[in-house]
């Protein structure tokens, strides 16, 4: 599997080269976001590391470029710390997920096993949704991507007819699953009231990033969140 | 209210007394009227002579009328001089012929009053004459006693230094005409006149008599003052058919007027004034004389046999004689002969301090004074006129014969 | 004349038409009068020359003839009638003068004849003379026979005749003049009386007014010559109806001016500011309201002892030029007032001058700036701050990337080493090494910040201009490319040093070179019309001068602002972001320094800012380093 890794920073592509290398990837590294884009529809690469802050185009540039080609990838963006606006941003722009400097270990893990997943699985679009009764449990299987467009679904699931006797949600997420903020805003809109007539709500099988996201959204007040175990 | 009061007069004095002021200051600049006191004129009195100047006419259409009566005056002046005079002093008569011409009158009187510085004026003939002086008279307040002439302008209005003593025309006309009407009962009249101011008013006092009879006169005649050119009037009159006819004129013009009507056969009834002369009337007539009748002023200065003399004729007949022998009397100078005896006496009852104002004054206080002539003269303040009465005569003969 | 002046109107009125009215009369009389006297008197002549014509045309004949009763009747009818009155006497003489015929019949006048002898007979002539008391003209007129003079009428004219005439009309002339007298007298008594009436009245009013009673009511006197606003329609009753309007008018703006007053005293009373009234000259104290009072400390009557200037830290020549005439003037800000317990507010003064009670003062206002002040150098503190954020994310930043690469590099090896692989020899090198060099890259980065923001000593160092923006460089230089923005350092080598602070200076380029950035940030959210950002970092120097110049290419600058970016609280910038506090105080830093900094832009399009220092001569003998700060 190809990785291409873009940072300006020449310290950090060597060590990316190293681990990435050492796990077997074939890696490719680029210093700007040209030469990155450049060497991208060059060797068409299954996973796009790239650091957001860049002189010239920035990390989210080369994410939207790579997205508006028909080359599927997966792009992962490293962040530096606090930068969670510009995490938001590039879940918006459909990243696969996003890391913090200085990169733990367990972090690029994550990110590399969520990454493979993906590419393994159809990306649906709009998400879908399944459920299934459980006792007084709803389980909603969430397939996709979950964005705005997901409302209407979503809200005919809960309607109240199907939440009669039950007192307990479980959300789980697919390894599918991607969210932008759109869909964060969507969740936050439903879960109060369901919180409101008594009903627990659960999510299940959140990355360690979205887990981030998530409680910065306020989400974990509404909601247990559950993240996905995984091991190296 | 007070306090406007005091101003209110304060300021009306303020004004007051300039506007009286500047008052006396305009009427300041009027200037006396100065008004002559004439004194009492003493003119022609000396210690033993009183002057008397006349003018007259002695000479020419008139003058024997002057002369006749200036001849009677100075009988009798002559008689009183002879006598010692009066007061002391003797009359000295200056007699001017002035010839029936009004500007020689005038001149002479002139002379008289200023030169002669004559006391009085005395025996003025003629009417035009006399009524020319009048202003003289008025201006020197000098009396003319006298005048043969009936001019009613010398009588009025009344003027005290005209002494008139002989009746006025307006009376003898009025005898005429009441003889011509009553008596003779006649009422054609015509009026044949000097065209003067004589033979006017001898004309008006015709009319006017005539008036009270009702009647106007049939025709009026006339002649100019110092012509004989009767035939105009004559030839009128005797167109008339008139049966009487006044004639107010002077002897010439009248005889030569009823001589020619004779000639003509126009015997109306001829009646002449006095002034006409009448003597000489009746010389010049001759046989044409009878019949013609003439109004006197004065008794006929005859005396008739068989009749008692009236003692001023007697008088004015012996004293003529006695200075004129040879003169015979007439009406004119009986006449001349009366106006003599007035101023006597009016010098007389002046006194011996005589002025003419005195002497003014004692002419008006003779009162029903008795000339001996049967008719009495009186004066008075607003009567300057002595005699009255007016006798009817008749030419009979060539004489003059007393109608009563 | 004094007199005069002492009547009343009415009087006045009154004397001066009566008085006028009489001298008109008087003087149209005396006109009159001698008009007609030279008219009749013309006349009488005329006439009297004209029958003597007569006379001598009648005379003629009997001149030649010498009929003296002709001339005399002649003499004499020339007096009749009419003439009688005219001519006094007449007199026709010979061509030698001797008398032909004459009017005197009473007698000649004494000289008479004389005199007529002597006549001139060739020309009419008249003499005016007396002729027995009696006032005549005499004229003399010739007789011609063609050409030669034959005689001559000599007339006597009666004066007499027209000066009854004249007086006559003389009489009816005064009484017509004593008439108008009269009734001008009353006319014009009336007339002064209606034009006084009402102005006595008036008078009374006023009187009333001036007293202060508005409350007057035109009331009738009762008098018969009553006086009603209306009832004439003349200059009386226009000035009578001004007369109301003004009284209402007064009565309205004495009670606003007693409102007025009511409320500047309440003003002055109560005023939450500080108001002194100070004598212009002296400056003493006049007047102090509550508030000042209160403020200071002192007792009213301590204060009415005192000098404004003992009370402030003002001397005269604050207060000298500065009086446009009515106008407030600040007259200084900053103010210490002390309090009579020894401590001291700052204040702004105010000072207005004014009329009180007759003298000439100045109105002294105070604002109390005190906390004003301290917040102002809270804030200068809270800038520093500021800056200090501003700084820490790009530290943030900066210290992440060396951290990265030893998290990285450690958890590489430590990967490895659970793997149970084997490194490969450079690799193992290359991350020991990289971990080596990224913790010195930290450290250096630490060490900076800590420089950056210790305080600075009182005492100036010799520095070096170029290694200040050296320095801001390595701080934030990367983070500005970061953003797409060219730094260029344009440092001229071997500059004179100036005596600064380094970190105050880097403080102050690091505060330029972040307002460029956001400059040009600004240019590319709002206008994006370039490609890059430039920030230019210049050194330079001239003569004794060294110089710096920070040029972007930014928004640049609004000549409107160009003047106002380096006043306090001065901001372009949205709420919530900078506080507009840099630029004053790096003014005053640059100050502190004997520096100077000056701004150049276009709107739109960049801006350049330039500061010099004056360069640093070493003297011999004296190490300028020691040298003490003010």
């Amino acid at each position: 599997m190809k990785i291409l890794v873009i940072d300006d920073e020449k310290p950090t592509l060597s060590m990316f080269k190293l681990f990435l290398t050492a796990y077997g990837y074939d890696v490719y590294t680029a210093e700007d976001g040209e030469r990155g884009l450049a060497l991208f529809e060059q060797i068409a690469p299954d996973i796009v590391f790239t650091d957001i802050k860049m002189p010239g185009m920035d990390g989210l540039e080369v994410l939207r470029c790579i997205k508006e080609t028909d080359t599927p990838s997966e792009v992962i963006i490293i962040t530096g710390h606090g930068d969670m606006e510009r995490a938001m941003e590039a879940l918006d722009l459909n990243a696969s997920d996003f890391i913090n400097k200085p990169v733990e270990r367990q972090a690029l893990n994550a990110a590399l096993f969520r990454a493979e997943k993906r590419i393994a699985l159809p990306h649906k679009f709009p998400a879908e949704f399944s459920t299934i009764k459980k006792d007084d449990a709803l389980v909603i299987d969430v397939k996709g991507r979950l964005t705005a467009s997901a409302e209407y679904a979503l809200l005919s699931l809960l309607a109240p007819k199907s939440l009669k006797n039950i007192n307990h949600i479980r959300l789980i997420l697919d390894d599918s699953f991607s969210i932008d903020r759109w869909g964060i805003a969507l969740l936050m809109k439903i879960m109060p009231p369901l919180k409101q007539q008594g009903i627990s709500i659960e999510m299940e099988n959140i990355t360690y990033n979205y887990a981030r996201v998530f409680k910065m959204a306020g989400m974990d007040k509404m909601a247990t969140l559950k993240e996905a175990l995984h091991d190296d | 209210m007070i306090k406007s009061n005091k101003s209110f007069f304060s300021s009306l004095l303020s004004v007051v007394l300039p506007w009286a002021v500047s008052m006396l200051l305009l009427s300041a600049c009027t200037p006396p009227q100065p008004r002559e006191i004439t004194p009492e004129n003493r003119n022609g009195i000396t210690k033993d002579e009183i002057l008397i100047g006349s003018s007259l006419a002695l000479g020419g259409h008139a003058g024997y009328l002057g002369t006749q009566m200036l001849q009677g005056a100075r009988s009798y002046i002559r008689h009183i001089n002879d006598m010692g005079g009066i007061h002391n002093r003797k009359i000295r008569l200056i007699a001017l012929d002035d010839r029936y011409n009004p500007t020689q009158c005038l001149y002479n009187t002139q002379q008289l009053i200023l030169d002669k510085k004559v006391f009085a004026l005395f025996c003025y003939v003629g009417t035009p004459t006399t009524v020319r002086i009048i202003p003289l008279i008025n201006e020197a307040q000098i009396p003319l006693v006298g005048m043969f002439t009936g001019a009613n302008r010398l009588r009025q209005p009344v003027n005290r230094y005209l002494i008139n003593i002989r009746a006025s025309y307006y009376q003898e006309t009025q005898s005429a005409v009441d003889f011509i009407v009553k008596e003779k009962k006649l009422d054609q009249v015509a009026v044949f006149y000097q065209y003067d101011e004589y033979g006017f008013d001898g004309l008006r006092g015709t009319e006017i008599a005539l008036k009270k009879h009702g009647l106007i006169p049939v025709a009026k005649g006339s002649y100019v003052r110092g012509t004989l050119d009767i035939e105009a009037g004559l030839e009128k009159i005797i167109a008339s058919n008139a049966q009487a006819v006044v004639m107010i004129g002077t002897y010439d013009s009248c005889a030569k007027f009823i001589n020619l009507a004779r000639e003509r056969h126009f015997s109306p009834l001829f009646h002449n004034v006095s002034f006409v002369g009448s003597k000489e009337l009746a010389r010049r007539l001759g046989p044409n004389g009878d019949g013609v009748m003439v109004t006197q002023v004065v008794p006929p200065p005859t005396v008739t046999p068989g009749t008692i003399p009236l003692p001023g004729v007697k008088e004015y007949i012996a004293l003529l004689n006695a200075s004129y022998p040879r003169k015979k009397p007439s009406f004119v100078g009986l006449e001349g002969y009366l106006n003599a005896r007035i101023l006597v006496e009016g010098i007389k009852r002046a006194g011996p301090d005589i002025t003419r104002e005195k002497f003014i004054k004692a002419i008006e206080s003779i009162q029903e004074y008795d000339l001996g002539i049967q008719n009495s003269l009186s004066f008075g303040k607003n009567d300057t006129q002595g005699l009255d009465d007016v006798y009817y005569t008749v030419i009979h003969n060539g004489e003059l014969v007393l109608i009563k | 004349m004094n007199y005069f002046n002492r009547l009343t109107l009415k009087n006045k009125i009154f004397v001066s038409c009566l008085g006028f009215i009489l001298l008109v009369s008087f003087f149209i009389a005396l006109f009159t009068r001698s008009l007609l006297i030279t008219g009749l008197t013309g006349e009488l002549q005329k006439r009297g020359i004209g029958m003597a014509q007569g006379i001598a045309d009648n005379s003629r004949v009997y001149i030649l003839t010498k009929n003296r009763a002709e001339l005399t009747a002649i003499a004499y009818d020339g007096k009749l009638g009419n003439r009688k009155d005219i001519i006094k006497y007449l007199m026709i003489t010979d061509n030698r003068g001797n008398i032909l015929a004459h009017t005197f019949t009473t007698g000649f006048p004494p000289g008479i004849k004389t005199f007529a002898k002597h006549q001139d007979f060739k020309n009419e002539n008249t003499t005016s003379m007396d002729v027995d008391h009696h006032s005549v003209f005499h004229v003399v007129v010739p007789v011609k026979e063609g050409i030669y003079t034959i005689g001559s009428v000599q007339a006597g004219l009666d004066k007499g005749h027209i000066e009854k005439l004249i007086s006559d009309l003389r009489l009816l002339f005064l009484s017509f003049l004593s008439m108008v007298t009269i009734i001008f007298f009353f006319l014009s008594h009336r007339l002064a009386l209606h034009i006084t009436k009402p102005i006595s009245s008036l008078i009374r009013y006023t009187d009333q007014i001036t007293r202060g009673n508005f409350n007057i009511l035109f009331e009738d006197d009762g008098d018969t010559n009553n006086w009603k606003p209306g009832a004439r329609d003349d200059e009386i009753t226009k000035l009578t109806n001004s007369f109301i309007k003004m009284t209402s008018r007064l009565k309205v703006s004495t009670k606003r001016l007693k409102d007025s007053q009511k409320k500047y005293h309440a003003l002055f009373r109560s005023g939450p500011n500080p108001i002194f009234v100070v004598k212009k000259q002296t400056f003493n104290i006049l007047d102090a309201n509550a508030n000042a009072i209160e403020m200071l400390g002192y007792e009213r009557k301590e204060l009415l002892r005192m000098s404004l200037f003992s009370i402030a830290n003002l001397n005269e020549i604050n207060f000298t030029h500065k009086y446009p005439n009515g106008n407030t003037m600040v007259i200084s800000s900053k103010v210490k007032f002390f309090k009579k317990s020894g401590g001291f507010l700052f204040v702004n003064v105010h000072a207005n001058p004014s009329e009180y009670r007759n003298k000439d003062v100045l109105i002294v206002a105070a604002t109390d700036i005190t906390e004003l002040v301290e917040k102002d150098s809270q804030l200068i503190q809270a800038s520093k701050m500021t800056n200090l954020e501003k700084m820490s994310a790009g530290i943030a930043h900066e210290i992440n990337q060396p951290l990265n690469a030893i998290k990285m590099g450690s958890e590489y090896l430590c990967m490895m080493k659970e793997k149970k692989q084997t490194i490969k020899d450079e690799d193992l090198d290359m991350v020991l090494n990289q971990i080596s060099s990224q913790v010195s890259r930290a450290a250096e980065i630490v060490g900076r910040l800590k420089t950056f923001s210790r305080k600075a000593d009182f005492s100036r160092e010799v520095i070096q201009v170029n290694n200040c923006v050296r320095a801001v460089n390595k701080i934030i230089g990367r983070q500005i490319t970061l953003q797409n923005i060219d730094l260029i350092l344009d440092l001229t080598p071997l500059l004179p040093p100036v005596l600064a602070h380094n970190n105050r200076m880097e403080q102050v380029i690091f505060n330029l070179v972040t307002n460029a950035r956001d400059a040009i940030n600004e240019r590319f959210e709002e206008k994006n019309d370039i490609d890059k950002g430039i920030i230019t970092l210049s050194t330079f120097h001239e003569a004794d001068t060294v110089g710096l110049a920070i040029a972007d290419n930014g928004t640049g600058i609004e000549p409107k602002d160009l003047d106002l970016i380096f006043e306090s609280f001065y901001t372009t910038k949205e709420m919530g972001e900078g506080m507009g506090l840099g630029l004053p105080i790096i003014r005053g830093i640059i100050k502190d320094y004997n520096g100077t900094i000056q701004v150049e832009s276009t709107s739109g399009n960049g801006a350049v800012f330039t500061i010099t220092f004056p360069a640093h001569v070493e003297k011999m003998g004296y190490p300028e380093a020691q040298r003490k700060n003010k």
